[in-house]
């Protein structure tokens, strides 16, 4: 318990922190012109990387105190917040209240993870740093705090929370028109957190027992595992969950988001905020209303089965590496939505390590294509090629990243598409088998893209002059690449206590 | 009447801050009167005196059981928590009114003084009384000094958004006569709770005059809540109106009719509750969408805030049409939802407008792209200004957050889920306009203060307020708590 407190609340107090702080004192400068004063808010992003430093070894004692196989929440603890009245002697409890279990400790983690990359791999432009370390921070807390809480209000403003902080670190580290990438991921994530809190509001409703409405997530769905629920419940968290997610049709904010946003912040939209919405789907929709997810399995596997294949063609399309990044995200979240539809052990275990995967090989992708971009200052394909000679660095943890995003064996990516395809053959061979296709599609674009940038003639002079990456730059890339790699030779461990979230899926036959 | 029922009519009790008010408006006129013209702030000083005399009376007697005096006026929670709430918010008003007389660009007379207290007695008299002769004279009384209020910079825009107010404002007031009328003519009575009585026998012999008095009421009192068809006067009286007015009309004023009117309308038509307030529910969509979209287009922030509020009086608005579906039972979640609602939206006004007005002194901020202005310098006000924003806009760690959480939970409870998916649908387009001033005074471009700004003295008052205003803000959107919880202990009606 003490440990995930901790884990969480080093961020706020950080965030707390940085704006309490003084800023420090512009340079006086004259009819507006600012000097770029390299280091005058450096010790900001000092803050930033002790808080999550903190975060990270935290979550590592998390999962070595990580009970197995056991299906209640662990480390929880809780406190009263308010009450809601509801009427005479009819009130609705919320609590702050927090704790992990398989499903939520992999997410968890990975939002540190990231989070921790984050601030050792980027550095904002001088002037920014201080607004950037605090919304980052933010921004963190909020994820790290809607994976980890176990009661509906806490949830619901976390995700609210998670809204705002992204919507400024969008506007303000923004290349060009951050105005409207972030008006939009602020319309699209908005409507979409209606549709969530409206969904669990009903949840909430459809469990409550004379007059009390229930709350935490362990009576919500020891309450719902009996009663059903209105099928607009689900479809309301359904609707939630595509926009959140980024999911084709309601998918135009994510790529258009990514295109503008500096690295740490498209890192933080890549890697963690569209892993979100799907952690609702499992948590509240499979794992409280079972039987509407069964009624509308075809459903979700349809959505899932187009994502996969759309994203991944529109990746092969996409001019520069952010589009294609966003894209292959939306692709992976499509064959992860598609495990989900299976409703069995293996799918959702795919579709976790393909969530986690999905977020390490975004990052890794995002951060190697930075390094490039500070040198080059574009990432069009047209303009690069050849770079494997100048920067073999680079290059190679490209590659590693392309090859990770399309599913070889002993990366992580590869135990998630095998398992998620795995089960879906068990339960809808059909669709199981056009997700095959998917997988196909994934190798062409990303080896398609190693081709043209790092293989393929040098198109002029200047790119054989580009430096490498120096060890500051290229250490977070090890670090990534050495967890993909982990995950994919050592799925074990990380299994076995996914595994333990899953163990009522049984009861529907899965 | 015995002096014997007069000594035992709890008077301290019900009218002890409503004659406070009253009274120190009285003297605070003749002193006016006489005081030579150098003494331009005594009148307010004085002002706040009185009020903060009437707030601790009030917050005294705030937990005394309720008490019923002279058939007219009541103590129940609705009228103290109001009370205190109104005196409160006066007490705020006035305190940036201060800084407002001070400055030079704002030829406010000091006569303004005691006619915010007339003001804030005529809507402690709307959330006091029980009888539809008082309550008219309360509204009243608060309409005409705001009237007046509103007019008194003598700019031009000021006459013409008070001339506007003054005549939509007197239609509404008439409105509502007419429809109580009704009522009279019905029963004989003026006293609601007599008229509550007999509201179902009223239902069974004359519906068509029921819904055409309740009509009438709703629109009489739509417009002095800027309720959608009727808000055209609300953006030119916000515009013209000095801000400390503009703050008044959109908080007490709004606090104060919303409690009038969730107390009338509950008790004359108890009897048909089921029949008539679908069609406030109706106007609270259609106050909602239309605000919100209206809104839109605002390049003003004064129009803009003015619009917002009108947006925001429809998601006002739900509580009291969710009374279709109230029980006795489910009534508390009513007043609670309104009145937190109410709270929250409140100060959240009031510390936008005490913003608005040292933009407006120092650096003649009109319109929205002019907060590029502001020097980078200012971060607090920045920040201050972009607080109240969100929390209009309901973003978490407001308070704004929470009351329209509570709002929608209340929606949900009462079967009305329509109206509180509606209100989160319409909040989602107001990020759009609430955001528009937040991006201009975070863009880049933002320069040092080379001491470009309009030469003023400091304005601690109303940066006292501000600061008030956001700390409200966001402990109410933190911990909602101490209010819910101390409403739960609150008897309503």
């Amino acid at each position: 318990m003490a440990f995930l407190l901790l884990a969480l609340i080093t961020p706020l107090v950080a965030s707390l922190l940085v704006w309490l702080l003084p800023a420090s004192s512009p340079s006086n400068n004259v009819q507006g012109l600012k000097q770029p004063h390299r280091s005058h808010e450096d010790h900001f992003i000092w803050i930033g990387r002790v808080a999550m430093s903190i975060s990270f070894l935290c979550m590592f004692v998390l999962w070595i105190k990580m009970r197995l196989l056991s299906d209640v929440y662990q480390f929880a603890f809780s406190f009263r917040w308010f009450q809601f009245s509801l009427g005479f002697h009819q009130h609705w409890t919320l609590r702050i209240a927090y704790g992990l279990d398989g499903l939520s400790l992999p997410l968890f983690s990975l939002a540190v993870l990231l989070g921790w990359i984050i601030f050792f791999a980027v550095r904002p432009p001088g002037e920014q740093i201080r607004v950037y370390t605090g919304w980052m921070l933010l921004a963190l807390f909020a994820v790290m705090s809607s994976f980890a809480a176990i009661d509906l209000l806490t949830f619901i403003l976390s995700m609210e929370l998670t809204l705002l902080a992204g919507f400024f670190l969008i506007l303000r580290q923004g290349k060009e028109q951050h105005w409207d990438a972030a008006l939009q991921f602020l319309l699209y994530r908005g409507l979409a957190s209606v549709f969530i809190i409206l969904a669990l509001l009903g949840l909430a409703a459809a469990a409550s027992r004379g007059g009390l409405w229930p709350a935490s997530y362990a009576v919500l769905s020891a309450v719902l595992f009996h009663h059903s629920v209105p099928h607009i419940v689900f479809l309301a968290l359904f609707i939630g969950v595509l926009l959140e997610e980024a999911f084709v049709p309601l998918h135009s904010w994510f790529p258009n988001a990514m295109q503008d946003a500096g690295a740490g912040v498209a890192v933080l939209l890549a890697g963690i905020l569209t892993k979100t919405g799907l952690y609702a789907l499992i948590r509240f929709g499979v794992g409280m209303m079972p039987q509407d997810a069964n009624d509308y399995r075809l459903l979700i596997a349809t959505v899932g089965i187009i994502n996969l294949l759309y994203a991944a063609f529109a990746a092969w399309s996409a001019k520069d590496w952010r589009r294609l990044i966003s894209f292959s995200s939306i692709s992976h979240m499509g064959l992860a939505l598609f495990a989900v539809a299976t409703l069995r052990q293996t799918g959702m275990l795919g579709a976790l390590f393909l969530l986690v995967s999905s977020g390490l090989v975004s990052a890794l992708f995002l951060l190697t294509s930075e390094g490039m971009f500070k040198r080059l200052h574009s990432l069009e394909f047209s303009r690069l090629g050849g770079l494997s000679k100048s920067m073999p660095i680079a290059s190679g943890f490209l590659l590693f990243a392309a090859l990770g995003s399309l599913g070889l064996p002993l990366t992580s990516s590869f135990v998630g598409e095998f398992q998620s395809i795995f089960s879906g053959f068990a339960v809808l061979p059909g669709f199981a088998f056009v997700a095959l296709l998917g997988l196909l599609l994934s190798a062409i674009y990303s080896l398609n893209a190693i081709r043209k940038t790092t293989f393929g003639p040098v198109l002029d002079s200047t790119l054989m002059q580009l430096a490498d990456l120096r060890w500051l730059e290229s250490w977070p890339l090890a670090v990534l690449s050495l967890f993909l790699l982990l995950l994919g030779i050592l799925p074990n461990p990380f299994a076995q206590v996914a595994l333990s979230a899953f163990h009522h899926l049984r009861a529907l036959g899965g | 009447m015995s002096l014997y029922s007069l000594l035992h009519a709890h008077l301290g009790l019900t009218m002890g801050p409503l004659s406070i008010v009253a009274i120190s408006a009285v003297l605070v006129m003749l002193i006016e009167l006489l005081l030579p013209t150098r003494f331009l702030q005594l009148p307010v000083w004085l002002s706040l005196l009185g009020l903060l005399v009437a707030l601790v009376d009030a917050f005294i007697h705030l937990s005394q059981v309720p008490q019923y005096s002279l058939h007219t006026l009541v103590s129940d929670g609705l009228a103290s928590i109001l009370t205190c709430l109104i005196l409160l918010l006066s007490l705020l008003l006035l305190l940036f009114h201060v800084d407002e007389l001070k400055s030079q660009t704002n030829q406010f007379p000091r006569e303004g003084a005691y006619l915010f207290l007339f003001a804030t007695a005529g809507a402690l008299a709307m959330v006091t009384a029980v009888d539809l002769v008082t309550l008219y004279v309360g509204l009243e009384l608060l309409s005409v000094s705001s009237y007046i209020l509103v007019a008194m910079t003598r700019k031009r825009l000021a006459l013409e958004g008070g001339m506007k107010y003054l005549v939509l404002g007197g239609v509404g007031s008439a409105l509502f006569l007419y429809g109580a009328s009704f009522i009279y003519g019905m029963t004989g009575q003026t006293n609601l709770y007599t008229i509550a009585r007999m509201s179902h026998q009223l239902w069974l012999l004359n519906p068509a005059i029921v819904v055409l008095s309740f009509l009438l009421m709703l629109c009489g009192l739509g417009v002095k809540l800027s309720l959608v068809p009727f808000h055209y006067w609300t953006p030119d009286a916000y515009e013209g109106a000095s801000a400390s007015v503009a703050g008044f009309l959109a908080s007490v004023s709004k606090s104060a009719t919303f409690a009038m009117t969730l107390r009338v309308l509950l008790y004359l038509f108890l009897g048909s509750t089921h029949d008539v307030f679908p069609y406030v529910a109706a106007m609270a969509a259609l106050t909602m969408v239309a605000g919100n979209l209206l809104a839109l287009g605002q390049n003003k922030l004064r129009r803009l805030l003015a619009v917002s509020s009108v947006a925001q009086a429809g998601y006002l608005l739900i509580p009291i049409a969710l009374l279709a579906q109230a029980t006795p039972n489910t009534w508390p979640l009513v007043y609670n939802s309104l009145v937190f609602y109410l709270v929250s939206y409140s100060i959240v006004t009031i510390g936008a407008f005490a913003v608005l007005s040292i933009l407006e002194q120092r650096y003649e901020v009109q319109e929205i792209a002019d907060l590029s202005r502001l020097p980078r310098q200012y971060r607090w006000l920045r920040a201050a200004f972009a607080c109240f924003l969100l929390g209009f806009a309901g973003m978490p760690l407001t308070s704004g957050f929470m009351g329209k959480l509570y709002l929608l939970i209340a929606a949900l409870r009462l079967h009305e889920l329509w109206l509180g998916v509606l209100l989160f649908a319409v909040s989602v387009i107001s990020f759009y306009y609430y955001l528009k001033p937040i991006r201009t005074m975070y863009q880049k471009q933002l320069f040092t203060d080379n001491g470009e700004g309009q030469a003023v003295s400091r304005q601690t008052a109303t940066q006292t307020v501000i600061a008030f205003c956001v700390l409200v803000t966001l402990l109410l959107g933190v911990w909602p708590g101490i209010l819910l919880q101390a409403f739960s202990h609150v008897q309503w009606y």
